[in-house]
């Protein structure tokens, strides 16, 4: 079922916790809510669920409007971030519990609960746990109760809010491949809410970036990844580096270098350069290349990182390599972005104290005329 | 009269510190000079036995708590001399002049109907309290509203009040010319100075011990534990009978024991408001106190062993009963 959020705005007292938020998950999708810790996104999935009722805006499931809706009846498998599971039930009666709080009429009889109980349970992989009480279950384990729990009452769309927060590593990265499994199998539109970027790029047909109650930017981890739309999105996934830089008439200059990176766009003032460690060239020295003193050189796995300082502020860099470069500490490399993106400054002061001003980009993908974000590739 | 003082109670303090970390509500609280004194022996001894233990660094089997012989020594040692002996002596003393005595007074007409007032009305109290308790601890759980502080200062009044007050100011208000007697006299409904009244104070009385011991329970268990619920189509009352009151049966049970053995032995607030009428409203408490006004010592403590073992029956039924319920729901089975 298609998921719709029409203009949703929430207030807790005088502090605006969502603003305008529009967002359309489409049937069958998994969608991530992902942002820092007060930007909204958890709200905005309690708004959804029915838990909490936006200050203006609707909720559509379909093409019903919830609002007004009671939380009995939307038929939501909410799982909350720890799980909320009835400690004093039994694994069995926690997942029979949707099943029995049912109008008489439609309530399924006990022979059918228990083969339906069960039939869960094996899809969550935990067959013969349904005399155990949560207390004695491992967390993973309790997730998944918590799941099956939700899926119990065939919900018409499936929300997550930290599903995996509370886990280690190592479950935590099984239970996202499993998730996504559940997710195909059951086709169910799924919304989560999560902190960590890796979860959402790597789980999520789409990702929507919240900060600070607005949506910055709604796109598929690819587009979040590679085109991002705002210098928070940039800063926010990956990782990325940032260089002050004056351009001219689409060309960048940096300290006095004209840098080889033209924007298509005619633009002037003062930006900033942001690039990924991943998307950087160590090139000879060359006028038009960005020139770097090396402080270090550190295995990532099966890659190499040298962090160097840049310029007279020394703005710190982070280049990536597959190769062990050749660098001691000291030595002066030579680099160019080869994907990048400038942000202008609005007030130019310390580096990245201000991000360029953005309008947030509508749903539909149109985006904002202002020429706020400008990629190129060198 | 203090209820540090009162033999049930003392029963009670013990019990809760059999209960451990598990019953918020210390009743040795910080309320009168009495129990501020009764906290300190209390905390002085607990020290000595630490320092003791920690002097001898000996190996216990690994474990960080201390022995478990020393620390099961100084719990009987501490049990034997704060309340197994005042109550062996309340209980010799009772059949010093004989059965024939014990029985005049302590199974007589009149001091039946005394303590079946006391266990009764204090019974009936306390299941009122289970319920009003209940939801007073929840609206103070689940909601942030203005006055919410104040709120939960208020409810442990009754406690910090000297009973006597209490009972003034109840008989004030429910008397046929009180705030609130005056207009139930007209409708033939008394309260001041039938059984009804002793209710009314013990109600008042026991209210404190359910909230505060559903309170931290209820606030454990998280806003979650509904919301889920919920979301699963139960309806409110779904939701209570099958999510909360399970899981805060236990706590329940223990406030609900509390506030009886308070209304079991309560005094002071009682005595203005029952008026006191043998066989209707007098209470088992004022008939101890009444027997001391007549020197029959011997007597006054007759009736102290019937209500003793009344009251040690029931609290450990009520105890049974919690654990009962404890591993019902599947507390028992924690890993």
């Amino acid at each position: 079922m298609q998921l719709k959020l029409e203009g949703i705005d929430k207030h807790f007292g005088k502090a605006q916790v969502l603003d305008r938020i529009q967002l359309e998950a489409r049937s069958g999708e998994l969608l991530a809510l992902l942002g820092p810790s007060g930007s909204g996104k958890t709200t905005l999935l309690r708004i959804v669920g029915g838990l909490e009722q936006p200050s203006a805006g609707r909720v559509l499931y379909g093409n019903d409007d919830t609002s007004g809706w009671p939380i009995q009846q939307r038929r939501v498998g909410f799982v909350f971030q720890n799980y909320a599971l009835f400690r004093h039930m039994s694994v069995f009666e926690n997942v029979a519990f949707g099943l029995r709080a049912q109008a008489r009429k439609v309530r399924p009889n006990e022979t059918q609960i228990r083969a339906r109980v069960h039939e869960l349970l094996s899809l969550v992989r935990l067959e013969g746990t349904h005399t155990r009480y949560p207390t004695q279950l491992s967390g993973g384990q309790q997730q998944r109760v918590a799941l099956a729990r939700a899926l119990a009452i065939e919900p018409r769309v499936l929300l997550l809010d930290e599903p995996f927060g509370a886990l280690d590593a190592q479950v935590r990265k099984e239970l996202r491949r499993w998730v996504r499994q559940i997710h195909d199998r059951t086709g169910l539109t799924t919304l989560f809410v999560t902190h960590d970027q890796d979860e959402a790029l790597e789980l999520a047909d789409r990702i929507a970036i919240m900060h600070a109650g607005k949506l910055a930017q709604v796109g598929t981890p690819d587009e979040i990844f590679d085109e991002p739309a705002t210098r928070f999105v940039h800063e926010f996934v990956g990782e990325s580096s940032a260089l002050p830089v004056d351009v001219d008439a689409g060309r960048v200059w940096f300290e006095g270098r004209a840098l080889d990176l033209i924007s298509r766009h005619d633009l002037s003032g003062a930006a900033d350069l942001l690039f990924r460690p991943q998307h950087v060239a160590l090139v000879d020295a060359d006028s038009s290349a960005i020139p770097a003193r090396v402080l270090g050189v550190v295995r990532v796995g099966a890659r190499f990182r040298i962090e160097t300082e840049v310029g007279k502020a020394a703005t710190r860099v982070e280049i990536e390599s597959n190769v062990k470069p050749d660098a001691a500490r000291g030595a002066i490399l030579h680099f160019k972005p080869l994907r990048w993106k400038l942000y202008r400054r609005a007030n130019p002061g310390p580096i990245g104290s201000t991000a360029l001003a953005v309008g947030t980009p509508s749903i539909d993908g149109e985006n904002s005329p202002q020429y706020s974000a400008v990629a190129g590739v060198a | 009269m203090n209820w540090y003082l009162n033999p049930n109670l003392k029963l009670m303090f013990n019990w809760i510190h059999f209960e451990g970390t598990r019953t918020p509500l210390d009743p040795i609280g910080n309320q009168t000079s009495g129990d501020a004194i009764a906290a300190r022996l209390h905390v002085g001894l607990l020290m000595a036995t630490l320092v003791a233990s920690a002097t001898r660094p000996a190996y216990h089997g690994g474990s960080v708590l201390p022995g478990f012989r020393r620390s099961m020594v100084f719990t009987l040692v501490y049990l034997g001399v704060i309340v197994m002996l005042p109550l062996a002596a309340v209980l010799v003393r009772g059949f010093d002049e004989g059965l024939g005595h014990f029985a005049k007074v302590a199974l007589s007409d009149r001091a039946l109907a005394a303590y079946k007032l006391s266990f009764g009305a204090a019974a009936v109290a306390a299941l009122i309290n289970a319920v009003f308790g209940l939801l007073v601890a929840w609206v103070l759980v689940r909601y942030r509203f203005p006055a919410r502080r104040l709120l939960d200062a208020l409810v442990d009044l009754p406690i910090a009040l000297p009973t006597a007050v209490a009972g003034i100011a109840l008989t004030a208000i429910y008397a046929g010319n009180g705030w609130v007697g005056q207009w139930l006299e007209p409708l033939g409904i008394k309260i001041a100075f039938t059984p009804t009244g002793v209710v009314i104070a013990l109600v008042f009385i026991g209210l404190p011990f359910v909230v505060r011991t559903v309170e931290p329970v209820l606030a454990d268990l998280g806003k979650a534990q509904e919301e889920v619920a919920a979301t699963l189509g139960a309806g409110r009352w779904m939701t209570f009978r099958r999510v909360l009151l399970p899981a805060i049966a236990p706590a329940l049970l223990t406030g609900v024991a509390l506030a009886f053995a308070r209304g079991v032995g309560e005094y002071g607030s009682v005595i203005f408001i029952a008026g006191n009428m043998p066989y209707t409203s007098e209470i088992a408490p004022l008939l101890i106190v009444i027997q001391l006004e007549q020197y029959d010592y011997v007597g006054a403590a007759a009736i102290a062993v019937v209500m003793l073992s009344l009251s040690f029956t029931l609290l450990l039924a009520i105890n049974l009963l919690q654990g009962w319920s404890r591993r019902r729901m599947g507390m028992g089975a924690r890993a």
